[in-house]
């Protein structure tokens, strides 16, 4: 028993212990790593959000038709000219239009892709968060005994004996 | 002779599946025991009309009866013997067949399990709803999707194309359809008991218990086709994806999503009495959603690679879809009154308000995919213009809600029902606590780095801890017996999901990739690894011809290639060096133009292998959690209210006694003494 209680009372130091544990891997994990780090990456990564114009459903990073290749050497050439990754894909957007990006647009009638299910979410957590209010307000209403409830109780105990 | 063998069948099971949901419904409303017999007696015929059909297009294939016009589009001779048997579902007619053969197998069993309790108007119900949705299949095969046209042959006539090159250029493909369609069609059955409950008005949680394996069955089938059918993309696209929110991929996402939700809230209805409207809808949108899904991969509405094919279909299909949603939709609020039930939850930290949490959190999963899959369908017709959603979209707003999961997955399991104090928590999830410090560290000192894949590794520690907690508890109170059961073997499937999260966490953010030419000898430097080019070798089989090129990683031979078949497709097929860590891909980008030169793409990344490992284990657990944990309750007996009790759920203070222990205690309910 005396064994439980020092256990119980030590309980807070090793949730502290784990605290600074996780935490400093933390910072030691988050600490490095960047952005993609060599052209050919980059490229990987920027091709990946562009969609290939003549295969269905596939980015051009994942294709192997002649236009994806093409169209891959053509982002390392402008990324080695020194293009901006935005700079990169407006060259395409002009090109084939707003659809080759990957992408929805955050503004206007296509930021609602972003938004809508944030806001369901938010609702939904909303709506339940209610039920719980109402819940709680119910069990509040039903759970007190009053002095006569007991009484009755009793009364009725003794009466089955 | 196969046409009109096929057509026969075909005709037999659509025939007998009108007259047999018709004749049922006669001796339910007369309640005739001979009529209801023979309604039985017919329903057989549709199972044997399924399993002629089937057989006959098989038989067509195979003796390359090309006077079949299935078998002219798709059969070859070159074709090789386990491709032409899985060329039955290549195509779109096949499909369907396979859809319908899946189904009767369904009736079949609904029929053999329920045989002496066919006068019971619940499972009299909703065999006559699974008999309707099977007529409706076979209508299909009547009309726009027959697989039993004859052809003349032309003069002159060889050999047909053979499937399409994508379908026979690995073996998975010959597996992992039929495992799909098993857990996509299998939702048919517990869809019908809940259409025969709302129906008959036995709301209670009787119909619940009864399709309780079914759900579970159909769910792991599904979560083995899903598994299956990436690591198929994996294997074949070669480009280090498995993944790719391809509407394809997603159709088959949206069912899993919404049957995972329900397997979790059915617990609480099972308890509590309580979410009957919600858990009869999640059975409704699962199903439904499988019909959406199966409109989208037939319809062509949207791109993807896993269109194969298209037809006419759609828009049956897309009506099926609404009939089905309407009719839900309209049962459930004809029966609104009865499905009221006046339990409450007392407190958020509790099991149930951790399921209610876990179904959010589904609920948004699944909405946020199908928002974006039929996004652009939505701009295109409201603005005229044409816009991409895609792997970018999904990725950022799948992953807060992933990590919510893996949290949740890691509190849920050890709260008690009810409510659980602070206390308590602290108790319990130290040990789970100290397993998520102990993975983040782990990870650290492999070298893994980026706060977000870490915060995945820590939470997918935190989860694991939480379910080897409780089946180490569990073990230890009851033996092997601890692995079985619902909680247990589910703990079994949370450890696979954890096993496939941090796989996909693993190797989406530590994935290198580059694209290279080399010359015959020249060797590079990739990811710590030396790639060097040997030379192109040719090889000529019956049905293709393949261009390998040698390529030498680390040592080990890779042969990259490229396959072109006869009928004229030619498709990459990537070479992997697998493992346990880590996995190196290398596809040939193209057919070299010259023998000394070719262009690959080198993919690295760790921990693919886990993705296959976790799925099977998902697999395991959903087995282990069908047996029961105690043998002594049958799975018919009632959880929380007698099934005849309708509206009417357990004392709330009959769960104080049972509840109060760890949730490592037997879990499966015990019966509820009736006051």
């Amino acid at each position: 028993m005396a064994r439980t209680g020092f256990k119980e009372q030590w309980r807070w130091l090793s949730w502290v212990l784990m605290a600074i544990v996780g935490i400093a891997a933390l910072i030691v994990g988050a600490s490095a790593d960047g952005g993609p780090q060599s052209d050919g990456e980059r490229m990987s990564e920027l091709a990946s959000t562009i969609r290939c114009p003549q295969c269905r459903g596939q980015s051009i990073a994942e294709s192997n038709v002649a236009i994806a290749r093409e169209i891959r050497g053509d982002i390392r050439n402008r990324i080695s000219a020194g293009e901006s990754d935005d700079d990169i894909r407006q060259v395409y957007i002009d090109r084939y239009g707003r659809s080759i990006v990957l992408n929805p647009d955050s503004g206007g009638f296509t930021g609602l892709v972003w938004i809508v299910p944030v806001l369901a979410a938010g609702l939904a957590t909303a709506a339940i968060a209610l039920a719980f209010q109402r819940w709680r307000i119910e069990a509040s209403s039903i759970a007190i005994a009053a002095d006569e409830d007991h009484e009755l109780v009793a009364k009725l105990r003794r009466e089955r004996r | 002779m196969n046409v009109a063998i096929g057509d026969a069948g075909v005709v037999v099971a659509f025939v007998a599946s009108i007259v047999a949901s018709v004749t049922l419904l006669v001796a339910l409303r007369n309640d005739d025991a001979r009529l209801r017999r023979t309604g039985v007696q017919v329903a057989w015929l549709v199972v044997i009309g399924a399993i002629v059909g089937f057989v006959a297009l098989e038989r067509a294939l195979i003796t390359r009866d090309f006077t079949v016009k299935y078998v002219f589009d798709n059969g070859s001779h070159r074709t090789p013997p386990i491709y032409n048997f899985a060329t039955a579902w290549a195509s779109l007619e096949g499909s369907i067949l396979l859809w319908g053969l899946v189904l009767a197998g369904y009736v079949g069993v609904v029929l053999t399990k329920f045989r002496s309790r066919i006068a019971d108007p619940l499972v009299t119900w909703a065999l006559v709803v699974v008999l309707l949705v099977t007529a409706f299949f076979f209508a299909l095969m009547l009309g726009p999707a027959d697989p039993f046209i004859s052809v003349e042959l032309p003069p002159g006539f060889v050999d047909g194309p053979g499937p399409n090159p994508l379908l026979q250029n690995n073996v998975l493909m010959a597996v992992h359809p039929p495992m799909l369609y098993l857990g996509y069609v299998g939702f048919t059955i517990p869809f019908a008991f809940a259409i025969a409950a709302l129906i008959t008005g036995r709301v209670g949680e009787g119909w619940l218990v009864e399709t309780r394996r079914w759900t579970l069955f159909a769910w792991g089938f599904l979560t083995l086709g899903i598994v299956l059918g990436s690591w198929w993309s994996y294997d074949v696209l070669g480009w280090g994806g498995y993944w790719g929110w391809d509407p394809v991929e997603n159709a088959s996402f949206l069912p899993w999503l919404t049957g995972t939700a329900y397997l979790h809230s059915v617990m609480i209805q099972e308890r509590r009495g309580m979410l009957r409207v919600w858990n009869l809808s999640l059975l409704c949108a699962t199903f439904s959603l499988t019909i959406l899904g199966t409109f989208i991969t037939r319809s062509g509405v949207l791109e993807s690679v896993h269109a194969f094919s298209e037809s006419s279909i759609g828009p049956l299909f897309l009506a099926f879809f609404g009939v089905i949603a309407a009719v839900s939709i309209g049962l459930i609020g004809w029966r609104g009154d009865r499905l009221r039930a006046p339990g409450r939850i007392d407190s958020p930290i509790s099991r149930e308000g951790s399921f209610l949490a876990n179904n959010l959190l589904f609920a948004v999963f699944a909405f946020v995919i199908l928002l974006g899959t039929v996004f652009p369908l939505i701009v295109e017709a409201v603005q005229d213009e044409r816009i991409s959603v895609g792997v970018p979209y999904f990725e950022r707003m799948t992953m807060p809600v992933g990590m919510v999961m893996l949290f949740l997955m890691a509190v849920a399991p050890v709260l008690p029902w009810r409510k659980a104090s602070g206390e308590l928590l602290r108790k319990r999830l130290e040990w789970p606590a100290w397993f998520a410090v102990a993975s983040l560290v782990l990870a650290v000192l492999v070298g893994a780095r980026g706060l977000t894949p870490l915060i995945a590794f820590t939470l997918a520690g935190f989860a694991a801890g939480a379910a080897l907690r409780q089946i180490v508890l569990a073990t230890r109170r009851n033996g092997w017996r601890g692995l079985v059961g619902r909680t247990n073997g589910g703990m079994i499937v949370h450890l696979g999901v954890i096993i496939v999260a941090i796989a996909f966490a693993a190797s989406n953010s530590y994935l290198r990739q580059t694209e290279v030419t080399l010359t015959t000898g020249e060797a590079i430097e990739f990811a710590d690894m030396s790639f060097q080019y040997e030379g192109i070798e040719i090889q000529d089989l019956a049905e293709k011809r393949i261009t390998s090129a040698l390529v030498v990683v680390n040592g080990e031979e890779l042969r990259p290639a490229i396959n072109q078949f006869f009928s004229g497709q030619s498709i990459g097929t990537p070479d992997t060096l697998g493992g346990f860590t880590r996995d190196t891909q290398i596809a040939l980008i193209a057919l070299p133009e010259d023998d000394d030169q070719v262009v690959i793409r080198i993919t690295t990344q760790p921990l693919i292998a886990w993705l296959w490992i976790g799925g099977v284990l998902m697999a395991v657990g959903t087995v282990f959690s069908a047996f029961p944990h105690r043998l002594h309750r049958r799975p018919t007996d009632p959880v929380s209210a007698a099934p005849g009790a309708v509206g009417s759920p357990p004392h709330p203070d009959a769960d104080h006694l049972k509840n109060a222990g760890d949730p490592a205690d037997p879990i499966e309910p015990v019966p509820v003494p009736s006051p």
